[in-house]
């Protein structure tokens, strides 16, 4: 999978009061300080299984408990009578119709706690499994003393662009992994 | 937290709303007094109400006038068929092996488009079901009754239906509980009903 992400950065940032006291931001007033930002680290492939099978389980468990939901709702409301007399008749149909109702709710009740169950795992698992992230320096001096020592160039690929514009500069990152 | 509590506030509510409500004196009684767990039979309106609300089987009020009419001997003399008009409307009322007679004769031919003889017979599915038979003087069954229960019934009650053009001689009608019928283990052996008789000419 590739992934392709462009970060702008403002030339705010870099002047925050251009507006006030506009300087030479190429020349002796140019900031030194380097941009930084930060990469999420990637989560191994079994986590991802992991995390996956949880969360879908989830959302599966829940599709049931839905469908049965529906179901119940549907019975129920064939076979629900209050206030006068209905004329209708508690026969063996309207009987089982009344159980399929108590037994699809019941069905219901155990897939959305399973469903449940799962996503409160998942989510559970998603804190856990939590990679963390790096810090990414890029900028003029950064440039010469080319960084990323962590992360592989097979894995992250950056990019900086750096485009002067009328009031200041931006800093454009592009990256893929 | 909070978003947690008030999802499963919410899938509980809707869980609660998918239970099905059935009231007391909404249905009536099934067949076998079937009714819902929290409800009973009441076997004199035969609906399904609060148990509590239950009183014990009794025939209703004049149901039991023509008694004892257990026998072709003994029956309950309606006189002769008059060409278009009705014989009988007549509450009765059947206990364990009880049976009812009627007796009517029939005279002369009626004119008209389709002069016959029409049966009815009405009785509550909680209890006992019924059966009612046309029978000829020397009492040999010469009809019995057929369901014509409404498709769109809302009266709790079964439908027994005979129709015939009867030759002259005398008849008579039994109303007894069905032989071989489910009688709640012979806790519901009893059952009211409602007989009519009519002669329409067309």
């Amino acid at each position: 999978m590739k992934q392709l992400v462009s970060a702008m950065v403002v030339a705010a940032l870099l002047a925050p009061a251009a507006s006030a006291s506009a300087g030479d931001y190429f020349g002796k007033d140019a900031p030194s300080d380097q941009i930084t930002y930060r990469v999420d680290n990637p989560r191994t492939t079994r986590q991802r299984i992991v995390l996956g099978v949880l969360f879908g389980g989830a959302a599966l468990a829940g599709g049931i408990g839905l469908a049965f939901h529906l179901d119940s709702r549907s019975k129920s409301d064939d076979v629900t009578e209050t206030g006068e007399l209905s004329g209708r008749t508690y026969d063996q149909a309207v009987d089982a119709t009344r159980r399929g109702a108590l037994r699809s709710r019941t069905r219901a009740i155990v897939a959305y706690g399973l469903g449940g169950a799962l996503a409160a795992a998942g989510v559970v698992a998603l804190v856990l499994t939590d990679p963390g992230s790096r810090q990414v320096k890029v900028g003029r001096k950064q440039q010469e003393t080319v960084p990323s020592p962590i992360v592989p160039v097979s894995l992250l690929d950056v990019q900086p662009v750096l485009v002067r514009g009328g009031a200041g500069v931006q800093l454009r990152g592009t990256w893929s992994f | 937290m909070v978003r947690w509590t008030l999802g499963l506030a919410l899938i509980g509510g809707a869980l609660v709303a998918c239970t099905p409500e059935i009231g007391s004196g909404t249905y009536y009684c099934g067949p076998e007094r079937l009714c819902p767990p929290d409800l009973a039979c009441d076997d004199n309106s035969y609906t399904c109400i609060y148990p509590f609300q239950v009183d014990p089987f009794a025939c209703p009020d004049g149901s039991e006038a023509d008694e004892p009419n257990d026998s072709t001997t003994q029956a309950d003399d309606l006189g002769a068929l008059t060409c278009g008009s009705s014989i009988l409307d007549a509450v009765g009322c059947v206990q364990g092996d009880d049976a009812d007679y009627y007796r009517m004769e029939s005279a002369s031919s009626c004119s008209g488009n389709d002069p016959h003889l029409e049966i009815k017979l009405r009785f509550p599915v909680a209890d006992v079901p019924l059966v009612v038979e046309l029978l000829d003087e020397s009492g040999a069954v010469v009809a019995a009754g057929q369901d014509c229960t409404p498709r769109d019934n809302f009266s709790g009650r079964t439908h027994l239906c005979i129709d015939l053009t009867p030759d002259t001689g005398v008849y008579f009608v039994r109303v007894q509980r069905q032989a071989d019928g489910p009688d709640c283990d012979g806790a519901c052996n009893f059952n009211q009903y409602q007989l009519d008789i009519v002669y329409p000419l067309s």
